[in-house]
């Protein structure tokens, strides 16, 4: 929810230490979350090999983790391209389709990065198919 | 996101160990919910294979309204992210089970989340997460609802929502709340 990072994008030494913070976050640790890969756009991939406990009572992925996914990811990204301490202000998620088996992969892109908003969206896909689409807004800090 | 059958009032099934992890062992402090003795949280929520998310992440059933429900969660160290305050993510969870249990309860109909939107008030830290919804309009095919968290005496988080009703459209409506 709360995104670190410095000026321009980053890289190296700073890269590796914002990565580790996200990818050792105790909810994200809880539910499993794993790094897919960064991108040039500023966006990050997120997978989550899905559990039994992941589903509700429906046995479909519950929403919570869909969204926590995604929220990970732009908030990841965010960090990453912006280079300074954000924090998330809003965010809308629809849900497209349930998602039952096999792993979520969450892709997020900077819309549009201001001086105090950042835009972006993301997209949740389950074996192939989209099962969210998300957008959000966060708030630049320093 | 979806209720069908009383997920939140059926009694716990037991967790089965996994990874050498005692899962069966003990009772967890906060929450009383049975298994997490000599668990770490990961392993807690491997082993509880039982379909129950919000189970899994920590969330219990509070209250029943007449518009809505009141679920809560205990803040534990495996909801902080990594600046150490509340996930985003448990927030919203918690938001959208009192959202989808409140109105299967209210309508007495399945439904699913279709949106959701969530506002992040502040930051919330340590102590219990209080999530109570309201159904605002509940039609034959969508129900619109809001859900308040609070942190405390402060509101952390503010949710509306769009839940689709399951079934055949048209199917006789269930009791319905007053609009608001």
């Amino acid at each position: 929810m709360v995104a670190m990072a410095s000026v321009a994008p980053l890289s190296g030494q700073a890269l590796a230490e914002l990565h580790r913070t996200y990818m050792t976050a105790p909810f994200n640790r809880l539910l499993g979350v794993e790094f897919g890969g960064y991108h040039e756009d500023g966006g990050v991939t997120l997978r989550l090999p899905l559990e039994e406990a992941h589903l509700n009572g429906e046995g479909v992925v519950h929403g919570g983790a869909t969204f926590t996914l995604a929220d990970s990811a732009i908030s990841l990204g965010i960090a990453r391209a912006v280079g300074r301490r954000c924090t998330t202000v809003e965010t809308k998620i629809n849900y497209l389709r349930p998602a039952v088996k096999g792993s979520l992969t969450a892709r997020s892109h900077v819309v549009r990065a201001g001086r105090r908003l950042v835009v972006a969206r993301g997209e949740v896909h389950c074996n192939g198919k989209q099962v969210a689409e998300v957008l959000t807004t966060f708030a630049v800090l320093d | 996101m979806l209720g069908r059958t009383d997920l939140f009032l059926r009694p716990l099934p037991p967790a089965r160990a996994q990874g050498g992890c005692d899962a069966t062992s003990g009772v967890h402090p906060s929450s009383g919910l049975p298994g997490r003795g000599r668990c770490d949280a990961r392993d807690w929520f491997l082993a509880l294979k039982s379909n129950m998310f919000h189970t899994a992440v920590g969330i219990e059933f509070v209250k029943l309204h007449e518009d809505g429900a009141t679920m809560r969660l205990q803040v534990r160290d495996e909801h902080l992210n990594g600046a150490g305050v509340v996930h985003g993510g448990v927030t919203f969870t918690l938001a959208d089970s009192a959202l989808g249990y409140g109105i299967y309860k209210v309508l007495g109909k399945p439904c699913t989340t279709a949106e959701m939107k969530i506002n992040y008030l502040r930051p919330a830290g340590k102590g219990m997460l209080v999530a109570r919804s309201r159904i605002v309009r509940a039609g034959r095919r969508l129900v619109v609802a809001r859900a308040e968290v609070h942190s405390g005496d402060a509101q952390v988080a503010e949710a509306l929502s769009t839940f689709a009703v399951l079934g055949p459209a048209g199917s006789a409506p269930g009791p319905r709340p007053p609009h608001r």
